[in-house]
Order: C-alpha cells, then sequence, then structure tokens
C-alpha cells in the first residue's frame, strides 16, 4: 500500500534539513509547532545539539492558537526573544500545524523583522517533504537575505554546499576539512560569515542535490563556478573491495552516487545502477537508474536487477530478503537515522 | 528579563500569574538537551509511542506525516520495541482530501497480515494534524477492529493539546483501560496505576498492602500478556500514583465499578506518613509504617550529615517533583540552592512552603528562551539531581551527579532511603577523585 511503511522508518523531513542548514549560523531558528517537531528535531536530527547547543525555540503552538489564528501571539513572541537575545537573524521554519492552517510566515517574518530591526525570513517547510527539500529552500533563503551585495575582495576558497549530517558522515566530513583547509562547508562551519565565503569563493562544490540551487544562484548572481562531487563517498567507494567485473546496486542521495560510480567504474565495475529515494538531478541520471518511493520499490529492485554487491544502508537490508551477493553498508543517515561509521 | 526568579517573587506575584503563564504559553519554548523529555516526550522517557505499546503483544501504526515518526526509530531499536511500530506516512494531498482516514483499516489489516503471530491489541496513532482536522479516529478505529478481529484504539499524540483538559498522556491511559473488560471482583486485588514502568517492587506499599491482605498487586508494567492485563479488571480497587491516570481510574470506576484512592510521590518523610495513614482509614485498617518511617530518617539524617558543606540544585527531570523534593531537602536540613522546573499552579502549596522557609531559592524555568545562554555560578560543590541539572552542570569536577530517573519509579519511604543511598554515593565518588575536601 502506498505510504505504508512495514520494515523502515520514516525518512528524515523538510523542517530537520532547514534547521540543519541553520543551526551553526547564530540565529535564533523558530520552530512553528507545538513542540513535537522540535523534540524530533533537536533529540535525533541534529547531532550538534548535544555538544553544541544553539538557539533553537518552539514556538509553543497550543489549540486555541490555531483555532483563534494567533499570529500576532508568535509575532510578540519572536520579537521578544530578538530583542532579548539580539541573535543575527529571526528564521521560522514551518511544521504540518502551520500548513494546516495556512500560516503567512513570510508576512510574520516582515512583521518580526520591522519591530525587532533584526532580519527575519522563513522557511515553509511542511513535514511532508524530505530533508533535502527543506536544506535547498533553508540555504536559498539564507543566500536571499544576506548575500545581497557582490564580494569586493579577490575569490578565494572553496565552498561546500550540500554537507549536512543527513547525507555525510560527521567525522569524514571534519576530517576532509582539516586536510583541506581551502574548503568551507556552509551551514556546517559556525558562523554567518561562511555564507558569504560561498558567494566570495574561487567555486564551489556540491555534495548534495539540496546544494545546487544554491550553487546556481551564486552562480548567477555573483559568477562562482560549481561542480558536483562528493569526495567523502569518493573516499568510501575506493574501500569497497573486490568491485572488478561486478554489477552494483548503489542507494544514497545522487551526489554521492554519482561519486561513488565513477570510482567503481573506473576500478572495474560490470555496471553500477544508482538508486535513491531523495530528489533527483537530471544532469547526474544515467540509464537504468531507479527512483525509490515504497518499500516494496526497493524489493523489486533487487530481486529483478541481478546484482552481485548491493551498497546501502543496513536498514534496507531486511527488505533484501532473496539477495545472495555481497552487501556492503553504506550508512545515510537520513533514511536510517543511525550514525554509522562506513570505515568501521 | 533575568534567568531565574526567586521563589519569592513567584509567590508574591501570585498563584494567577502561574496559571496565566502556562495555558498561554506566552513565550517561546528554549530546546535545550535539558528540556528535551517537555519538547519530545516521545525521545526520552515514556511519551505516548512507549505508553501506547504498554500492552503486551500489541503495536502501533502511526498515522502522520513522516516528520512525527522519524525519531521512532530510535525507540525502534530497542529489543522490546522491535517489529511493534508500523506507519501510514501522510502527504499533502492526504492532507486536503483526508483520504488517509479510509486506508487505515487495510492498512491496519495488511500490517496484521505481515506478522507471523496476530498482535493483542492495534493503537493508531494520530498527530497534530489529525487534531486540527477533527479527525473522529474512534469511528475509524472501529471499522478497522471489524476488518482484523482483534482490538483497534486510538491513541492522540496531540502537542497542541499538552496543556489542554485531556493531554495525550492522560488520554493514552485512558485509551488502554478502555481495554479492560468485566470480571469478577477479587477483594484481595489492587492495582497500581500512573506508571508506565510500574513501581520499584522494593518499595515498602507492596508490603503493607499484603499485610492487610491484598495480595495480588497489578501493575500494567509486569503484566506478560493480555490475559495478565484483562487480570487487571478484578481488582477491587485503583491506587493512582500520578494524577495523569486519574480520568483513566474515573472511567474505569464508572464502567467496571472499580473504586480509585489517589496518592502522590513524596520525599517529605511525614507526609509520606500522613499518606498511609488516610490510606488505612479509606481501607478500614491500620498500616504499620513505623519501622519503614524510622528507616527513611535514619537515612536523611545520614545525608544532611554527609552532605554538609554541599549545595543542592533539583531538576524536573528526575524521579521527583523538584519543588516538592527541594522542599523535603530544605525541611530535613540541606542547603538547596537552585530548583530547575516550571512553576505550575498546582504546585502552589508547595511554593508557598519554599517561599517561607527559603525565599532566595532561585527557580529556573528549562524551558525559559533566556536559559539558551545560561550557565550556573561557579560556588562549591553541587549536588546536582536530575538529568537536567547534571546537563547545566557537566563537566563540573566538584559536582556529584545523580539523575535520579530510572525506568522503575521509586515510591515511599523507600524511596527516600534509595535517594539518600544514590545522593551519598555520588558524593563518594567526587571525592575519591580529590576534586572536593
Amino acid at each position: 500500500m502506498k505510504g505504508l511503511r512495514k520494515v523502515l522508518t520514516p525518512f528524515a523531513p523538510d523542517q530537520s534539513g532547514a534547521v540543519s542548514i541553520l543551526y551553526a549560523l547564530g540565529g535564533a531558528v523558530i520552530i512553528v509547532d507545538a513542540g513535537g517537531c522540535t523534540g524530533n528535531i533537536c533529540g535525533f536530527d541534529e547531532p550538534r545539539f548535544e555538544s553544541e547547543p544553539a538557539a533553537v525555540f518552539s514556538a509553543g503552538l497550543r489549540d486555541m492558537d490555531a483555532i483563534l489564528g494567533r499570529d500576532q501571539l508568535l509575532v510578540d513572541k519572536a520579537v521578544g526573544i530578538a530583542e532579548t537575545l539580539r541573535p543575527k537573524f529571526v528564521a521560522l521554519v514551518g511544521t504540518p500545524v502551520p500548513a494546516v492552517i495556512g500560516t503567512d510566515l513570510k508576512s510574520l517574518c516582515r512583521l518580526i523583522e520591522k519591530q525587532s530591526g533584526v532580519p527575519a525570513f522563513a522557511v515553509e517547510t511542511n513535514g511532508f517533504k524530505l530533508y533535502d527539500v527543506g536544506c535547498e529552500q533553508a540555504y536559498l533563503a539564507l543566500f536571499k537575505k544576506f548575500c545581497t551585495n557582490r564580494p569586493h575582495a579577490a575569490p578565494k576558497g572553496i565552498g561546500i554546499l550540500g554537507a549536512t549530517p543527513f547525507d555525510c558522515d560527521t567525522d569524514a566530513l571534519g576530517a576532509f576539512l582539516k586536510a583541506h583547509p581551502a574548503y568551507t562547508a556552509v551551514g556546517w562551519t559556525s558562523g554567518l560569515e561562511t555564507l558569504v565565503k560561498a558567494a566570495a569563493a574561487e567555486r564551489n562544490i556540491v555534495v548534495a542535490p539540496d546544494g545546487l540551487k544554491a550553487a546556481k544562484w551564486l552562480n548567477a548572481h555573483f559568477d562562482v563556478p560549481y561542480t558536483l562531487r562528493d569526495p567523502m563517498a569518493a573516499q568510501f567507494a575506493e574501500l569497497v573491495p573486490d568491485v572488478s567485473g561486478k554489477r552494483i546496486l548503489a542507494v544514497h542521495q545522487q551526489v554521492a552516487l554519482d561519486s561513488a560510480r565513477k570510482v567503481w567504474l573506473d576500478r572495474g565495475a560490470s555496471s553500477v545502477t544508482g538508486a535513491t529515494w531523495f530528489m533527483r538531478l537530471k544532469a547526474l541520471e544515467q540509464p537504468g537508474d531507479l527512483r525509490l518511493t515504497e518499500e516494496d520499490d526497493f524489493e523489486r529492485a533487487v530481486d529483478a536487477g541481478g546484482y552481485d554487491i548491493i551498497a546501502a544502508d543496513p536498514m534496507l537490508k531486511p527488505l533484501a530478503k532473496h539477495f545472495t551477493g555481497q552487501w556492503i553498508d553504506w550508512p545515510h543517515f537520513a533514511v536510517s537515522g543511525k550514525r554509522l561509521n562506513p570505515h568501521e | 528579563m533575568s534567568v531565574g526568579r526567586t521563589v519569592q517573587s513567584i509567590v508574591s506575584a501570585g498563584k494567577a500569574a502561574l496559571q496565566s503563564q502556562i495555558a498561554d504559553t506566552r513565550q517561546l519554548i528554549y530546546s535545550s538537551p535539558a528540556t528535551l523529555a517537555y519538547n519530545s516526550p516521545g525521545a526520552e522517557g515514556y511519551g505516548v509511542k512507549r505508553a501506547g505499546l504498554a500492552i503486551p503483544g500489541s503495536i502501533m501504526l502511526i498515522v502522520s506525516p513522516g516528520c512525527c515518526g522519524r525519531n521512532t526509530s530510535a525507540l525502534s531499536e530497542r529489543p522490546e520495541y522491535r517489529g511493534r511500530f508500523y506507519y501510514l506516512t501522510m502527504d499533502e494531498t492526504d492532507l486536503i482530501t483526508g483520504r488517509h482516514l479510509t486506508k487505515i483499516p487495510e492498512a491496519v489489516e495488511e500490517v496484521v497480515a505481515f506478522l507471523s503471530e496476530k498482535p493483542s491489541v492495534v493503537m493508531i496513532c494520530i498527530t497534530c494534524v489529525d487534531a486540527l482536522l477533527g479527525t473522529d479516529m474512534e469511528r475509524v478505529c472501529r471499522k478497522a477492529e471489524e476488518a482484523v478481529g482483534i482490538p483497534v484504539r486510538p491513541c492522540y499524540m496531540y502537542a497542541l493539546t499538552r496543556e489542554g483538559r485531556r493531554p495525550p498522556m492522560v488520554h493514552v491511559r485512558q485509551s488502554l483501560y478502555s481495554l479492560l473488560e468485566e470480571k469478577q471482583r477479587q477483594v484481595d486485588g489492587v492495582n497500581l496505576l500512573g506508571y508506565f514502568g510500574g513501581v520499584d517492587r522494593s518499595s515498602e506499599i507492596f508490603e503493607l498492602l499484603n499485610a492487610v491482605g491484598v495480595r495480588q498487586i497489578r501493575q500494567i508494567a509486569e503484566c506478560q500478556n493480555m490475559e495478565a492485563f484483562q487480570e487487571m479488571a478484578a481488582a477491587n480497587f485503583n491506587l493512582v500514583l500520578n494524577p495523569e491516570a486519574l480520568p483513566a481510574a474515573e472511567d474505569l470506576h464508572k464502567r467496571l465499578g472499580i473504586p480509585f484512592i489517589q496518592m502522590n510521590r513524596l520525599y517529605q518523610i511525614d507526609k509520606i506518613a500522613s499518606q498511609y495513614q488516610a490510606l488505612g482509614q479509606a481501607l478500614g485498617v491500620t498500616f504499620k509504617i513505623a519501622s519503614s518511617q524510622e528507616k527513611a530518617k535514619a537515612a536523611m539524617n545520614k545525608l544532611v550529615k554527609r552532605t554538609a558543606g554541599w549545595t543542592y540544585a533539583v531538576g524536573e527531570v528526575a524521579d521527583a517533583n523538584p519543588f516538592e523534593l527541594s522542599l523535603a531537602l530544605i525541611r530535613a536540613g540541606c542547603e538547596v540552592q537552585a530548583v530547575y522546573g516550571t512553576a505550575a499552579a498546582e504546585y502552589w502549596p508547595w511554593l508557598e512552603k519554599l517561599s517561607a522557609l527559603k525565599p532566595a531559592l532561585k527557580i529556573y524555568d528549562n524551558a525559559d528562551p533566556q536559559m539558551v545562554r545560561y550557565v550556573p555560578e561557579d560556588g562549591g560543590p553541587v549536588i546536582a539531581i536530575g538529568e537536567d541539572t547534571a546537563y547545566y552542570y557537566r563537566g563540573r569536577v566538584n559536582t556529584a551527579v545523580v539523575p535520579w530517573r530510572g525506568k522503575t519509579q521509586p515510591f515511599g519511604f523507600e524511596g527516600v532511603i534509595k535517594l539518600t543511598q544514590a545522593v551519598c554515593e555520588a558524593v563518594d565518588r567526587v571525592e575519591k577523585k580529590g576534586v572536593v575536601a
């Protein structure tokens, strides 16, 4: 049945994606919910929550707020926090509740900005979509709000767009950034100034599809070129032994799939089929690639494909009941919600 | 606006000020690791999802946008919940058309057919979206029940109604106990209602009840299967140990004629004794509590001596009410410097007493947005009781951390004794490291 999950748990939602981009930038992030969504995000999807607490708030909506449409109360709360904490910005992040009652978050942001003098913007997520949609929206909202002028300084450094805890192993990303000091991961490295770095970069690399729209926007407005490449995925692919002559099914986000595919094909793999539950980019799609929506889609793909190797999040393994080949764990936090080190 | 208020200033502002603040949620709720249990009971402790699966052999179908079920994957990892959560993920069209409701009976059928063993109950968990849509889930559950031939019950994970008259944790208890079917009454039977993890069997309450002839003491946490759970319907009376179970007890009274008596978990030794005396009067018996009471007093006296020179910080993410526990400690002679908890109107009697005994006592509301920058002042050695307090004092060498949060719940004199032991052990550990003289 469409939408029924018997083995998998729900994937990371758009609101979690939005918060992951905004989390470390020094703003006040207000999740427009009753409290449960905030708990899901902070207590589960955001790995920095324990070690680097940030100003993330729940709007604390109650039934009467929704019934009576007490938007002014939310504006008052947000203005109060903006005046008290003086954050770099106020961001309203949507959830199912404002989506159902039709709250105009953008208008509320205009009021908040006018009354508090603190820049305010909305990320109109609704909890029904997936994390990558939220990441994409948050990136664009940030760049449009804060990258309004062409940087005066000469282009410098390389920006990484799309690096979030949902797609990247946090240790691998940390190690990559340490080994490559010219790179700055936007939204991962603390501070709003990292945004400006992406606008003034020599080039940007896009490591996940959710970073592409922002890269295109930066390219259109500030002539910053970009490439689609996930070096961490390529590193992972290098570690998979004995791929020569093998038919591989790989399941992840599409930029990671593409980077891994190139490595495996270079190393003599017979074929690499990419499958994803998430955003798809035509530019990276290869004939035979698969779009996954339901659990059955993956089961059918495994049964029909005759693969020698499957590289996917271990949570998918129970769905590959008839698979007799080699299973390679390729963790994807957005899928399983588990942080596993793929190199262990 | 400064962080924290003295208990005197709270009491001076009056009880009405507390009520309005809670009911209107006039402030944003800060999401810190300390408040996680408030923001998302499902993420820690017993939220609706865990509570809804209290009946052995039951399963849950979560019908919601994907975001509501996301953190359940952490819960699904635990052996006792493996294979018990299923999801019917709503999309935006469902929201507009409500078609997800017509799919529920079929989804329940598909899940039940997927399982090798028929579940005892299917709980349908719905969330804020359906609260706003005004879904009649009772009707949907009846349809599903007809389709699969086993009980199907709703549980409402409506964060929007958290401070309402029937909050989710109240309703889930009503839903669970609604499954009890009429049974021949056993005169020696009692149910302890309120704690999903159950009361710690070392509590004297079991011995005291046994001594007056109440031998069948049942708790939902200890029921091994549906049959054992149904035995709860034979109870002569219910003891309600957590106010959240009160409406469920009222339902059982109306429906099955089981009367109920309410008790609270307390740490003030004289109040625990009074409570047992009142229970005895209601039952027409006398509980012999002297020995347990003396042991608790001795333990508390030992604690006061052992922790001289230490100050206490008491939090709400603990198996205690932070205001009542602070009052118990202050009355015993301990030095409490801060309480971390929401000063709600129902705690007014304790707040008044705290104000009289120690007007300068600081009360910090964990959810206050100002807490984002809160760092406790450096001072002498601190005993941090509660997981929230432990968070604020993390990394400090002169802090004895006592999380005081377990699956089974402390109760009565034995609860006091165990707490004093836990505090003394934590102080020993810190002193052994040589950081506190």
